[in-house]
């Protein structure tokens, strides 16, 4: 698949902006709970977000503050490996505990939480996606924004990448070294950002998440993506 | 207004802004009579949910969702600490 980049925004804690990033190399900063302030949601929607709802909506807003007033309902994909997860493990805790669950909590911990919210703040009415696709998440989100360009070249996407360490009680089923972290793309038809996708043929998965892997390319921090997964590999160039 | 009705009215704003994550907003800043939902404080029904299951929790309130009168109940801080009272005297 082929696409071109116009924009791109990311953050991790430790990695607030994207001349952090430039500068980044290897493993993520230590995680310090951070989390972006996320200042241009209404207070009284902002006070409900968990971390990733605001890790993912912050760096929508970077990209999307961009678009100029004829690119203003921009078509989305949200991708996300495990979601809200920690809310829905909050709840369980609750319930285990023989306690009411949060309705907040409930309200908040779909899949596609951000999203939601994402398109009420911008009263955005564009279609949108959200899914995940185990270590492959991100993959498939380009997948998404690759056919609906192939379909609409005049289409202008935003792909939105959101992840957090998998909560405690989970994280001895996890297969990469997770960390958290968001990424957004502002991707059109053309040419700059090439990936290619085959069956791993028995390489050993890379313990680094793919999301870190395609940007340490787009950076220029290596001049080729390779990345094996638990099924697939992945190669890939970006040109600027 | 005698001073047990002044401490929980104290301890209902507070519970509200702790469990509503109220970010800006101060206990004290809230009036007692004032509209908690729609107009004044701008709550939602969500929020509604969740003071509930806050004040069954600290208070052991009981609620009935058919209440026809739980509108009234919720209405303000005041309204909040009038029903906790006749439920901690039945």
């Amino acid at each position: 698949m082929h696409m071109k980049l116009s924009a791109c925004a990311a953050w991790a804690p430790g990695l607030c902006d994207i001349s952090a990033w430039r500068s980044w190399r290897g493993a993520p900063p230590a995680d310090d709970g951070s989390a972006p302030e996320v200042r241009f949601v209404d207070a009284m929607m902002r006070r409900r977000l968990g971390r990733l709802s605001r890790m993912a909506l912050h760096v929508a807003n970077e990209v999307a503050a961009g678009l100029t007033s004829l690119t203003t309902k921009v078509s989305t994909v949200f991708a996300s490996r495990h979601g809200e997860l920690s809310r829905t493990v909050d709840i369980l805790h609750a319930l285990a505990a023989d306690e009411a669950p949060s309705p907040t909590a409930f309200s908040l911990s779909v899949h596609n939480s951000a999203a939601g919210i994402f398109s009420i703040i911008r009263a955005n009415h564009a279609p949108s996606t959200a899914l995940a696709a185990d270590d492959e998440t991100l993959l498939w989100a380009l997948q998404d924004a690759a056919i609906r360009l192939a379909t609409d070249p005049d289409l202008v996407i935003l792909l939105i990448y959101a992840d957090e360490p998998l909560p405690g009680e989970y994280r001895q089923f996890s297969s990469v070294k997770e960390s958290a972290h968001a990424l957004a793309f502002l991707l059109q038809a053309g040419e700059g950002m090439n990936l290619e996708w085959a069956e791993n043929r028995g390489l050993p998965p890379s313990r680094e998440p793919l999301s870190l892997a395609i940007m340490a390319n787009l950076l220029g921090h290596r001049d080729r993506l390779v990345w094996h997964g638990e099924r697939l590999s992945v190669q890939g160039r970006h040109h600027a | 207004m005698n001073v047990a009705t002044d401490e929980l009215e104290s301890a209902i704003k507070a519970l509200i802004v702790d469990a509503l994550q109220l970010e800006d907003i101060r206990p004290e800043d809230i009036d007692a009579d004032a509209p908690l939902f729609g107009e004044g404080l701008g709550l939602d029904s969500i929020d509604a949910l969740e003071l509930g299951v806050a004040l069954k929790k600290h208070f052991g309130l009981t609620l009935a969702t058919n209440d026809p009168a739980i509108k009234d109940h919720f209405r303000s801080v005041s309204s909040l600490a009038r029903l906790i009272t006749s439920q901690q005297k039945a």
